[in-house]
Parts: C-alpha cells; sequence; structure tokens
C-alpha cells in the first residue's frame, strides 16, 4: 500500500492542489496540474499522475468535491471544486506550513553551521 | 445464527463495493484518456508530431496501470481484491491436484450430508414449531395409573368423557379444554369403499388449534350438542384432493360415512393433521352413559394455555383438580393421577433418544471426517513446504500464507457442503421410504433455510477445524533447512508425529460408533429370534372397521355377516383356513381390568387386567396359535349359548399356577356391564404389543358373545399370502359391497412394521458406523504411506547396512498399529461410558455387552493391519540402491 511514500511530500501535493482550486476554482486534473507547473514557473515538474492519488485522498476526506462538466474543448471532464471543510483545512494547513517550513529552514541552517 | 447473519451481511457489502468499484474504475479511466488527450493537444502546439506528442504525454502522466493500482488501494479495496486472489490461487491449486480434491471433497461430504440429513429430522421432528397457530400454548392431558402397570399407553394415558368433563368446568389456567377419540371412517359415496383414518372431535377442537378452514367453515361446539346436527364432517386438505378433485362444491354436500349421511362443512388447510394421519374429523357426541363414564379411558385431551400462564401453573392446577376427582370418585377410577405436557412434547416424546443418539453418532463422524481431512492437508503441507519457503523468501509474510491455505479450506469446505446437501437430500428420500408412517412428524421433514444454515455453519466450521492446524505448522518452515534440504528428507519427523497423533482419536471414534451401531445390529437380531407365539409365514390379514349405524354395538348381526364373508373366504382355491379376531398380535388392542370368581376381591385399585380378544372357533389353528389345555371355540359357542372363554398360558401360569383353570370362571369388568364367562381353553401366549414386549394375560371371546367394531379376517393360504387379495375383497363385497377394507398386510409385514423404527435407527447407525471404518481406514493407510514415501532413503540406509527385511515391515506395521491399538484402547474406554446413553434401545444386550465391544474392537485392528500392511511392503521391497539414488 501507499505507507511507503513519504508524508510530507503527500501533504505537500494535496496543500497545493486545495490552494489551486479555492484560486481558480472547478478544475479538471490536467488543468490543476497544469496550474501547478505553472505557477512554480516550471520548476516543479510533477509526475501529472500523483495529481489523482491526492485528489482521492482530498475528496475521501470531504475537503473537495467533484461532478462531471464539459471541458475547454468541450470533452466531458471531472471538474473538482473545494469545499467549505476544504476551505478552513486549507487555512490551518497553510499556517501549519508556514510554521514548519520555518523550523525546517532554521533547523538547516543550524546543521550547517555545526 | 446471527454470526452468520453478520458474516452474510458483510459479504453482501463486500460484493456490492466490488461491483462498484467496476463502475467507478471505469470512470477513472475516462478521466484519465481525457487527462491525455489535453497533455497531448498541448505537446502539438509545442510542435511535436503526432507520435512524438502521444508518448511524451503518457511520460508526464505516469504508468497507467500503477495509477489504477494507486487508486485501488486508496479505495481499501485491496482486502477483497487479495481475497479474491486467494480464492483464484486456491481453485488453481486444487484443480492441479484433482485426485486429492476429490478424496477431500468426499471424505467432507459425507460427514456433512450425514449431519445435515440427520439434522433435517431432527429440525422437522424436535426443532420446528408444530404446524397450528396455537403452537406455543396447546398442551396435552392424559391420566396416568401409577398403581397398575399400563404397558402401552407409556404414563401418558387416554382419559375418560366424566374426567373431561370435570377437567372443562374446573380448569382454569387453560382454556379450549377439547376431546378426541381416534376413530374410522367408512367413505363409501363416489369410487370404491374406503376407510380413512380420522377423529370424532368436541366441538371446541379446532378452536384449541387455532387453525381455520381452507373452504367453507371448521366445527364449533354447536355443532356436538346433543339434538344438534351432528351428522356433519370435515376434511382434510389431502383426502378433498384425491377423492373429491379439489372440488369447491364439495361443501354443503352431503357425504354417505359409516353408512349415515353426513354434510361436508369445511376443508382443512394442507399440512392440518392432527391427531396424525387424519382426513376426517366428525363431532364427538356423547349419548348415553357415556357421558358420566369413568370406566372407558378413550379420550385425548388439548387445551391451550390461558395467556401470561405458564406450563407449571396448568400442570399444578391440573394435577389438584386430578386429585380431587380422584378422590370423589374412588371407586370407579382409582389411582387416577391427571398429568400436562406441552402437545408436541407429547408427540416426539418417543422418538427423542433415539434421534439424540444419531445426532451424537453423525457429529461423531463430522469430527472423524476432520481429523482425516486435517492428516491429508498436513501430508501435503509437507510437500509443499518448499513452495512456502520461496514465497516467505520473496517477501510474503506468515499471516499472508495462513489465510491462503485457510482460503483453501474454506473453498475445499464449500465443495464439501454442495456434496453433502446432495447427500443429505437422497438420504432423506431414503428416511422417508424406510419410514412406514411409523415415526411422529416424519411427513414434515425437508430441507429448509434452518438446514440450509446448519449445513453452512457445519462446513465453516469444520474448514476451519481441519484447515488451522496444517495452515499453522505448514508455514512455521526455517527458511534455511527447508531449502536446503533435499525432497525425501525433509524435517517432517514432528509433522509425522502430528499426523499419527490423529490416529488415536480417529481410531477412538471409529470405535464409539460401530460399537453403538453393532449393540443396535445386536438387539435387532435378537428381536428377530423372538418367537411372536404365531406362525408368521403365509398369513394375510385383512382389516374391516364395521360401521356403527350400521352394526350398533353389541349387536350380533356383525357376527353373521362376518360368518358369511368368512365362509366365502374359504371357498376360495388355495386358502388353507381361515379365521377371525378383533385385533391382531403385534399391533395392540384392548384390555380391561378383571376378577376370578370365587376368589376373595383385590382392592379397588388393585384388580388384575388382561388384553382381550375376539376369536372365532378357526382364529387360533389359523394363525398357528397351539391349543395347551381344554378346547377351542366351536360353532356352539354362538350368542344364545352359554358364555365361555379362552386364555393365555401366561394368564394361566399366573392365576393357576398349580391346578388347572378349566372350568373356572373370571369376569371381565370394563366395556359396559360386566360379563362373567367359563374358561373352556389355554392357548399358548402371543406377543401382544411387539416383540420387544413383556406378554401380560390375555383373554379371548368367540366373537358371537362380544361382537365388537374393529375386526380383522386372517387367512392362511398355501402359497404366497398376498395372491389371494382380490379374490379375498370380492368375497367381502359379495356379502356386503359397501363394507370397505382398510388395512391389508401380510403378517410378515405386520411383523416388519412393528421393528419399523428400530430398522431405522439400526441402518443409520449402521450406515455411520460403515463410514466410519472407511474414514479410519483411509486416514491410517494415508498417514503410514505417506511416512513412508518420506522415509525411503532411511529404510534404503536400514537395509543397506543390514536390516531383514522382516524388521523393516515389523517397523512401519508397529508403528501405525500401536497409534491404532492406542486408538481403540481409548474408544473402548469413551463407547463404555457413552453406550449407556442408548440403554432404552437396546433389546436382549447389555450396553456393554462385552462380544459387541471385543467385536468392534477385532473388526479396526484388522482394518488398521491391512491398511498399514500395504505401505509397509512398499516399505520393505525399497531396492537399497534405489533409494539411496533417490533425490
Amino acid at each position: 500500500m501507499g505507507e511507503g511514500k513519504s508524508e510530507i511530500l503527500q501533504g505537500t501535493l494535496d496543500l497545493m492542489v486545495l490552494k489551486t482550486l479555492a484560486a481558480m476554482g472547478p478544475l479538471h486534473g490536467y488543468g490543476i496540474a497544469r496550474r501547478i507547473e505553472q505557477i512554480s514557473e516550471e520548476a516543479l515538474q510533477i509526475n501529472q499522475g500523483t495529481i489523482y492519488a491526492s485528489l482521492v485522498r482530498l475528496l475521501q476526506r470531504g475537503w473537495i468535491s467533484g461532478a462531471w462538466g464539459a471541458s475547454e474543448n468541450n470533452r466531458k471532464a471531472k471538474f473538482y471544486s473545494i469545499t467549505r471543510a476544504g476551505r478552513k483545512r486549507l487555512a490551518s494547513e497553510a499556517e501549519n506550513w508556514e510554521r514548519i517550513s520555518g523550523v525546517i529552514g532554521r533547523v538547516l541552517r543550524i546543521a550547517e553551521r555545526g | 445464527m446471527r454470526i452468520m447473519f453478520g458474516w452474510l451481511k458483510l459479504l453482501g457489502a463486500r460484493i456490492r463495493e466490488w461491483v462498484a468499484m467496476g463502475r467507478v474504475e471505469e470512470e477513472f479511466s475516462r478521466e484519465l484518456e481525457e487527462h491525455l488527450v489535453l497533455l497531448t493537444e498541448e505537446n502539438l502546439r509545442r510542435g511535436m508530431t503526432t507520435e512524438e506528442a502521444r508518448r511524451a504525454a503518457r511520460v508526464r502522466l505516469g504508468g497507467i496501470t500503477q495509477l489504477r493500482e494507486t487508486y485501488r488501494e486508496l479505495h481499501g479495496w485491496i482486502a477483497v481484491e487479495s481475497f479474491l486472489q486467494d480464492v483464484r490461487y486456491a481453485l488453481r491449486t486444487l484443480l492441479k491436484s484433482p485426485g486429492f480434491t476429490l478424496v477431500c471433497v468426499l471424505t467432507l461430504g459425507l460427514g456433512i450430508g450425514a449431519s445435515t440429513a440427520i439434522f433435517s429430522v431432527v429440525n422437522g421432528v424436535l426443532l420446528r414449531p408444530l404446524p397450528y397457530p396455537n403452537h406455543e400454548r396447546l398442551v396435552r392431558i392424559g391420566e396416568r395409573h401409577p398403581g397398575n402397570g399400563c404397558g402401552l399407553c407409556g404414563g401418558f394415558g387416554n382419559t375418560t368423557y366424566a374426567n373431561f368433563n370435570d377437567l372443562e368446568r374446573a380448569a382454569s389456567t387453560v382454556e379450549n379444554v377439547s376431546a378426541f377419540r381416534e376413530w374410522s371412517f367408512n367413505l363409501t359415496s363416489g369410487g370404491e369403499p374406503e376407510q380413512v383414518p380420522g377423529a370424532l372431535v368436541s366441538g371446541n377442537f379446532f378452536a384449541a388449534m387455532g387453525s381455520k378452514p381452507a373452504l367453507g367453515r371448521i366445527l364449533t361446539p354447536e355443532d356436538d350438542a346433543p339434538g344438534a346436527d351432528n351428522h356433519v364432517a370435515v376434511l382434510n386438505y389431502a383426502l378433498w384432493q384425491r377423492r373429491f378433485g379439489a372440488d369447491r362444491g364439495v361443501i354443503g354436500k352431503t357425504l354417505q360415512i359409516n353408512a349415515e349421511s353426513y354434510r361436508v362443512l369445511g376443508v382443512m388447510p394442507r399440512g392440518f393433521a392432527y391427531p396424525e394421519k387424519s382426513e376426517v374429523w366428525c363431532p364427538l357426541v356423547p349419548r348415553g352413559e357415556f357421558r358420566d363414564n369413568r370406566r372407558a379411558h378413550l379420550l385425548t385431551i388439548v387445551a391451550d394455555l390461558r395467556a401470561s400462564r405458564t406450563i407449571a401453573n396448568a400442570q399444578e392446577e391440573i394435577a389438584a383438580i386430578g386429585e380431587r376427582i380422584e378422590k370423589q370418585n374412588a371407586s370407579e377410577d382409582p389411582d387416577m393421577v391427571l398429568t400436562t405436557v406441552s402437545l408436541k412434547k407429547s408427540m416426539v416424546e418417543p422418538v427423542q433418544p433415539a434421534l439424540m443418539v444419531l445426532v451424537f453418532a453423525v457429529g461423531l463422524l463430522l469430527l472423524m471426517a476432520c481429523a482425516n481431512l486435517a492428516n491429508l492437508l498436513l501430508a501435503r503441507a509437507a510437500a509443499r513446504e518448499k513452495e512456502f519457503s520461496l514465497r516467505t523468501a520473496l517477501g510474503a509474510g506468515r499471516l499472508r500464507l495462513v489465510r491462503q491455505l485457510l482460503t483453501e479450506s474454506f473453498i475445499l469446505a464449500m465443495l464439501g457442503a454442495v456434496v453433502g446437501l446432495g447427500i443429505a437430500a437422497w438420504s432423506l428420500q431414503f428416511i422417508a421410504a424406510l419410514d412406514s408412517q411409523e415415526m411422529p412428524r416424519f411427513g414434515e421433514i425437508s430441507i429448509d433455510w434452518r438446514v440450509l444454515g446448519f449445513t453452512l455453519l457445519i462446513s465453516w466450521l469444520s474448514g476451519l477445524f481441519f484447515g488451522l492446524a496444517p495452515a499453522l505448522s505448514g508455514t512455521k518452515a526455517d527458511l534455511n533447512t527447508s531449502l536446503k534440504e533435499g525432497a525425501g528428507v525433509s524435517s517432517g519427523a514432528s509433522r509425522r508425529g502430528a499426523s499419527r497423533a490423529l490416529i488415536v482419536p480417529q481410531f477412538a471414534l471409529a470405535v464409539v460408533l460401530l460399537v453403538g451401531a453393532g449393540l443396535l445390529g445386536n438387539s435387532f437380531v435378537r428381536l428377530l429370534r423372538v418367537n411372536p407365539g404365531f406362525n408368521r409365514s403365509g398369513v394375510l390379514a385383512v382389516q374391516l372397521f364395521f360401521s356403527p349405524a350400521e352394526y350398533p354395538e353389541g349387536n350380533v348381526r356383525g357376527a353373521l355377516v362376518l360368518q358369511q364373508m368368512l365362509q366365502k373366504v374359504r371357498s376360495i382355491p388355495g386358502v388353507r383356513s381361515a379365521g377371525l379376531v378383533t385385533a391382531l398380535p403385534i399391533a395392540g388392542g384392548a384390555s380391561t381390568d378383571f376378577i376370578i370368581e370365587g376368589r376373595p376381591l383385590p382392592p379397588a385399585n388393585d384388580e388384575p387386567s388382561a388384553d382381550i380378544r375376539s376369536a372365532d372357533a378357526d382364529y387360533f389353528q389359523t394363525m398357528g396359535i397351539p391349543l395347551l389345555a381344554g378346547r377351542e371355540f366351536t360353532e356352539a359357542d354362538n350368542s344364545t349359548a352359554r358364555r365361555v372363554m379362552v386364555i393365555n398360558q401366561t394368564m394361566a401360569r399366573q392365576y393357576w399356577p398349580n391346578d388347572s383353570p378349566i372350568g373356572q370362571h373370571a369376569t371381565m369388568k370394563d366395556w359396559g356391564p360386566p360379563l362373567t364367562g367359563e374358561i373352556v381353553g389355554v392357548v399358548g401366549d402371543v406377543k401382544t404389543n411387539g416383540l420387544d414386549e413383556a406378554v401380560g394375560p390375555m383373554i379371548y371371546w368367540p366373537h358371537f358373545q362380544f361382537p365388537e367394531l374393529f375386526n380383522t379376517i386372517v387367512v392362511r393360504s398355501d402359497g404366497e399370502p398376498s395372491r389371494l387379495l382380490p379374490a379375498v375383497k370380492t368375497a367381502v363385497w359379495a356379502v356386503n359391497k359397501n363394507q370397505a377394507i382398510s388395512k391389508i398386510d401380510t403378517m410378515e409385514q405386520v411383523l416388519s412394521e412393528s421393528l419399523a423404527r428400530r430398522r431405522l435407527y439400526m441402518i443409520l447407525l449402521g450406515v455411520f458406523a460403515g463410514a466410519a471404518l472407511l474414514l479410519a481406514g483411509v486416514g491410517i493407510y494415508g498417514t503410514v504411506s505417506y511416512s513412508v514415501s518420506q522415509r525411503i532413503r532411511e529404510m534404503g540406509i536400514r537395509i543397506a547396512i543390514g536390516a531383514e527385511r522382516g524388521d523393516v515391515l515389523r517397523l512401519v506395521l508397529g508403528q501405525g498399529a500401536r497409534a491404532a491399538l492406542l486408538g481403540i484402547l481409548v474408544g473402548i474406554g469413551t463407547a463404555v461410558a457413552l453406550t449407556r446413553l442408548m440403554a432404552s434401545l437396546l433389546f436382549g444386550v447389555s450396553a456393554t455387552d462385552p462380544l459387541t465391544f471385543a467385536g468392534g474392537a477385532v473388526l479396526l485392528t484388522l482394518v488398521a493391519l491391512v491398511a498399514c500392511y500395504i505401505p509397509a511392503r512398499r516399505a520393505m521391497r525399497v531396492d537399497p540402491m534405489v533409494a539411496l539414488r533417490h533425490e
């Protein structure tokens, strides 16, 4: 099962997906992946498939919802949007992230000196 | 049961999830496809060729198969998936060795099938509620007379009409106190005259049962009131279908029943048959003195417990009422006690002990089947040790392997359950065919949901039972040793020990079953050897019931008609002689209290009792009952002549031990005004109530002096008696074309039917014992031959360094036989403790009959020796060179 992967990495991607949906409104899987790549200025070349694992996790927790709709080229696609619970979660996770990244940054600096 | 439903619900949820998974996954695939299309378009915009764009898109999305896998894992379907994988793998493994699978499934099918069949019987007879709406409240109230032994009534006798009336008035814990008397009905309208069984019932009888009619109406208390229209009848469903072609117009029609006109009121629904086998119910109308009669114990009483009253309440109250009645009427019906039990209990009590013995036996058989299977799987686990080691080395956890092996066991158990259900369905047909209307509620036996649940449950339990030990021991393998080891010298010593240890309980169980079956068989053989007191071969018995309207009781017209019939029968070619009796030997019949004239009167509650029959001049000679003193009846002993009687040897010995009874007088107290007769002859004893019951005193009257409604013509023929049947029927109908013939048997059949129950028990237990013998033999054979195959090299070495072949034979034989003998000893000990439970089923042998025990032990020892000898001979013939190279 999925226990082998790093929790933080999974969490990071989930957080990015949530933030993207919060900022952009309903998007399909491709759109989310493209958006994340663009914002990171193509520095983060993710394996786009991993988006879907993240989407399933978020769906299961009720933080996003999915519905079938028409894509820009008028084909059927599944669009995801953030829920109220998702927004709350995003807020607390973002705060959490800031704190952890700050801590990790400090720890890494200590390590360099030591 | 609840566990089972829980499991079913879970399975249902799993299946639904699994089905839904197909749809969800399809959607996911579409989503991924769409994603690929969009990526490809993006790549095309960047100027790639179509081919390049597609490939690059796939690379950026990642492996689709992997994605699907992750998706499934996230959805938590992995457990179901791996279960299904186990099932697939198990099926493949089982199919790879069809012989092994077949042996396992058949062994298990045998155990499960036998258990299911017996459970169906127990379910139908003991567990299922009676098929009447008031089944929970129905009780039966009976009389007992602890003072004088009552052979037939087994402590639960019938009641007099006066007692019924008293009880109905006094009882407050029960309502709908109703009575019935089993009765015969001659039907003459439409078709051949037919005699059907049924009952005369009080008006509230159907109300007590709580049953509604399928057509028309039931009898009500107005119908049995003296002076009302009592000539009404209710039919059962089967009779309505058979004789009246299910014609709804039968309601209101007039039928000729017992030579009188009866109006049909209603038809009862299918399944309503109480008292058992009843097809017609008419009102029980007390005429004349019968209402106050305290001597004729003819009625069965059923009643409903009142709401919120328990059976204990009723027992207490009714016992007290009985005591009061007894005190008031001590001169007429002394020593009378009223007892109350649930109706169901009163019906099934006679067969309960035997059924419990069968349940026990079949449980032992199932255990043996499980032990055999455990053994087979153990051997197989050893052979697959390398496979498991390899899988462990590749990263399979032990739990996963155990689960895999248990899945295999469960699949075997399920296949066994399917085979078992087939065997059970077949056995039930067989059991139904063996039963000759002798067993209570046997018509209600079927495979219902409860039986199916039971089968499922025992197959799961046995799957767990025989699967767990091999699964645990099979996966314990130490990687290093087992991967390095060559074939044939595995570390299986401890497993061989476990396998040998299983022989002990198997043989012990087999001994118990063999001894049980042996005791029953022994009893049966002894019963067959019992002298019934008459010559059983070549006699046909034709029972006739005279309608009371046509032949009022006490009227000799019936005797004259019978005389004419007998004359016609005697003139049939091939008939050597023909006689008449009111009730055949073996089948039971009426009895009476009597006193001997000229002796001091015994106390009222201690009057001797005798069975009573009426017979004609030729009866004794036709049946081959020997005359021991005095004379038989003659044509001259008619209604106007001096009253005479013939008594049996037991009565003569008991009351005239030192002198001759001839010329003495005795008086019959029951059945109307007392009748006194002179004893003119003594005949040999005949078995009255069955081959297994002791004979009591018996009084015969000439049938002209004591005519009755129930009569049987017995015909002795030169050849096969049943060939005479058409001619006998013609002779009867030549005298009275409306005379129904109720039951036709040869005396051989009468004897055989009287043993039907015992035969059923004996055959069932015999089959179980045979199966147990087979399982024990196959089990020890399998264990020993597996052990030999594992030790080929050891045998080779032994022989190479000088062991005699005889030594090898003794070694192998000895190991198997020691375990078997230990098992047999344990079994004998167990059987001594257990066979006591079946003492009530035995006749003429003690529950610890040494010969039977010895026979069982010797038989099993022989089986063990033969089963061990075959592989032992193989071991003896091992060629050391071949064995040493064997790798």
